[in-house]
């Protein structure tokens, strides 16, 4: 193992997980200190009925819900955030409660945010954002598995005049409570529960050889691979397993508390590029360009990269005792190609609606990423275009 | 797999890592907005001039240095946390810094109840999640690797008189930063680096293997069992290797996470409470020499949780049955432990057969006994103690 120089380790929030648990979301909201909820919602979720088990779950403490913001978009954009703002601060909303994918968690941090700065969004837009106060408090109960938003720092939020993903940082905009309920995942169709899983699939791999890698991150990100490797093809084939559902939100927060730390790379560099430009959805433009970002970083920056790569392989569960590092690294991108097969995701961009003159501009998004600092070496404008040639 | 029905994860510590951080703990202090800071340490710490980095750092800082106090025991005191807190509420403290193993970290720990919240430690406190509000900030700073104090949210201290080691547990006496700086373990001695090594060893395998284990908990148990299969032995020929010291360090630190995940862990923590209690026997000590027995004494009743550490340990485990797969391990383990030429049984580390008794009664009345995979009974750990004591 490649000792790192320095690191800092940190989950500033609470994880609960039970099934059924969002049932005492009302007894966790007295706890905070919180009294009136806005919940952060999409439509989407809310005809599922998953908003509603958020509001029963209310009568188990002495707060109230005091109204439901339900306009987040698939991608959380500034202007769903200055429009939930205004909600919150309409209604007089002392605590966020964020019931849905990223998107939502992230609009509640953003609306947190906002209701402490005033004024506009992309004005305060750092990755070392330093709040001027303390931020109300912030339940989220994701109801996929996912991105991990819920116990992770950041807020990705969708710049749409400039197509841009802006990502915001501090640890003050962690939820202060992550309610993990597996019944809340349970009506996801099988393409987004694969699809979800992939991007905390990458999540736990990116964090494993970014330049910030560490062993604690390591240790979670390993075991979470372990736990995805197993469960998500069951929770993909059969969305009613409580058990796999369980294990996947565990798994895809425990990638959230890896990759909050330890940040990403170039795939989900380029994933947000393509998601703030043509729409393509986080988990699958990730589970596209997880296995090509490996293979192209095992090329790039073998030494800093392999090792790493082989834990990797071993907790995918691949016999590579007896193999070198690089070979090992090579299955582990093999597996993770058939793997995201299997669950039946796309293999190429070309097949989500990304158009092949749109690749130039996209690298050129990706290149600026925070992600892409965050990969080892330097990549370079070329290197990203040629992966997206590849990934088309 | 099993899983719980319900589990948590709340452990905020700050853990920062790095050759030399130690001198960032003015910067730190700062940062938690402290303004009169007491260094709290050992004889042996400081004569070892570990103090002297985060003594500077502090005086170079805004906050006042009102402090540094020597005189923590080996195992931590009650008495000595009244003393503690009475200097600390004298000098108007509002940042406590703990620098050494961890009776010095517990003894911090239970300093700030009573500078926090006042009261009489055994009377009001004992017992988990009583504290009732945070405390003044602590910053913890683990010269051995060691117990993982600086992440755990327990405090065991001894109550010297009845000769019983005392807990207390709650959210608020987490640290609110914990500074592993391997530069400051590079001095300890080979006996001291393998008890605190196996220490660390014992956490990690007991969290594993506990009835309250979890998917995260896990996370930090298998990872940090691994990294001190590989790196202990290092440590040991070479206390200078900083690579093998600094990874022993965070190993220790994520069984701490562990640990703090997981209220009660097993029996071998039991009997070592109480073997530590009512004898000289150092910690990290009493469980190198109790957890073979314990392992032992398990086998047959969580055999999934001990194949499940099989990577972590270096077993193949291919073609063997769970049941072989757990023997494999646990005799892995044993064999690693035993290994370091330390005592192998409670006797030669000084304590005596007719300690048996109360040692089985002090431990069946651990918290800690109700996390152990097979249903501990009185008799069956007195026959385990007098075997430890013969």
């Amino acid at each position: 193992m490649g000792m790192v120089e320095w690191f800092e380790f940190q989950v500033p929030g609470k994880v609960i997980c039970a099934e059924h648990c969002v049932d005492s979301v009302g007894m966790e909201m007295d706890r905070i200190g919180g009294s009136r909820a806005l919940v952060v919602t999409d439509r989407g979720v809310e005809e599922a009925g998953l908003v509603q088990h958020v509001i029963d779950g209310m009568e188990s403490g002495s707060g109230e819900v005091a109204g439901v913001f339900d306009e987040v978009p698939p991608h959380s954009e500034v202007q769903a955030v200055q429009a939930c703002c205004e909600k919150a601060k309409a209604l007089d909303a002392d605590t966020m409660i964020s019931v849905g994918g990223g998107s939502s968690m992230d609009t509640a941090k953003g609306t947190a945010l906002l209701m402490v700065e005033g004024g506009d969004l992309i004005d305060h837009h750092s990755t070392v954002y330093v709040p001027s106060g303390p931020l109300p408090p912030h339940i989220a109960v994701p109801t996929t598995s996912g991105t991990g938003s819920e116990s992770t720092c950041m807020a990705v939020i969708l710049d749409k005049a400039q197509k841009s993903k802006l990502i915001f940082q501090a640890s003050e905009l962690t939820p202060t409570l992550a309610m993990l309920d597996p019944v809340m995942t349970v009506s996801m169709p099988p393409l987004l529960t694969a699809s979800t899983g992939m991007d905390a699939m990458a999540h736990c791999i990116e964090a494993t050889y970014s330049k910030m890698h560490q062993p604690i991150s390591d240790g979670l990100g390993l075991h979470a691979i372990r736990l995805i490797a197993k469960y998500l093809p069951i929770a993909t084939q059969n969305g009613d397993d409580i058990e796999a559902r369980t294990y996947m939100a565990i798994a895809a927060n425990m990638a959230g508390m890896a990759f909050t730390n330890s940040m990403t790379t170039i795939g989900h560099a380029m994933a947000h590029s393509l998601g703030g430009r043509f729409g393509v959805p986080h988990g699958v433009a990730n589970a596209i360009l997880l296995p090509l970002g490996m293979e192209f970083n095992i090329g790039f920056m073998p030494e800093e990269v392999v090792p790493q790569l082989r834990m990797v392989a071993e907790a995918l569960g691949l016999d590579v005792g007896g193999d070198d590092d690089v070979t090992a690294s090579k299955k582990a991108v093999e597996f993770i190609k058939n793997f995201t097969a299997e669950l039946g995701l796309p293999r190429k961009l070309s097949e989500v609606g990304v158009p092949e003159d749109g690749l130039l501009m996209a690298a050129g998004d990706a290149l600026i990423d925070d992600s892409m600092f965050n990969n080892p070496g330097d990549p370079e404008l070329e290197h990203v275009i040629d992966l997206y040639r590849r990934a088309y | 797999m099993s899983l719980r029905e319900y589990f948590e994860f709340f452990v905020t510590t700050k853990v920062m890592y790095g050759e030399n951080m130690a001198s960032e703990v003015g910067a730190e202090a700062e940062a938690l907005e402290g303004t009169k800071a007491i260094i709290i340490t050992d004889r042996g710490v400081l004569g070892a001039g570990l103090v002297e980095p985060v003594k500077k750092s502090l005086e170079e800082s805004s906050l006042e240095l009102v402090e540094v106090y020597s005189d923590v025991p080996v195992n931590s005191e009650i008495g000595i946390c009244k003393e503690l807190a009475k200097i600390g509420k004298t000098k108007g403290v509002d940042t406590l810094v703990s620098v050494g193993g961890g009776s010095v970290i517990d003894t911090t720990k239970g300093a700030n109840i009573l500078l926090g919240v006042g009261g009489d430690l055994l009377e009001d406190w004992q017992g988990t999640h009583l504290v009732p509000e945070p405390l003044k900030k602590h910053i913890a700073i683990p010269t051995t690797a060691g117990t993982g104090a600086e992440v755990t949210l327990a405090a065991v201290i001894k109550n010297t008189p009845t000769g019983q080691k005392i807990s207390f547990n709650s959210k608020y006496l987490l640290p609110d930063v914990a500074v592993l700086d391997p530069l400051l373990t590079v001095s300890m001695p080979p006996h001291l680096t393998a008890a605190t090594g196996i220490d660390a060893l014992t956490h990690g395998v007991e969290s594993y293997t506990s009835l309250e284990h979890s998917p995260p908990a896990d996370a930090f148990s298998y990872y940090a069992v691994r990294t001190i299969f590989e790196n202990l032995p290092a440590a040991l020929e070479d206390g200078e290797n900083l690579e093998a010291r600094g990874y022993m360090l965070i190993a220790a630190n994520m069984t701490g996470t562990a640990l703090s995940t997981i209220m009660s862990i097993g029996a071998c923590h039991a009997m070592a409470h109480a073997a530590g209690g009512l004898s000289p026997v150092q910690h990290g000590l009493a469980n190198a020499i109790i957890l073979p027995v314990v392992m032992e004494y398990n086998l047959g009743y969580c055999d999934d949780r001990f194949a499940g550490l099989a990577g972590a340990v270096g077993v193949d485990a291919s073609g063997l049955s769970e049941a072989e797969t757990a023997g494999k391990v646990t005799d892995r383990i044993s064999e690693f432990i035993r290994g370091f030429g330390l005592p192998q049984n409670l006797k030669e580390a000084g304590a005596d057969l007719s300690l048996a008794g109360s040692m089985a009664e002090e431990a069946m009345g651990d918290a800690q006994i109700y996390g152990n995979p097979r249903e501990a009974d009185y008799e069956e750990i007195l026959a385990l103690f007098k075997g430890l004591l013969a």
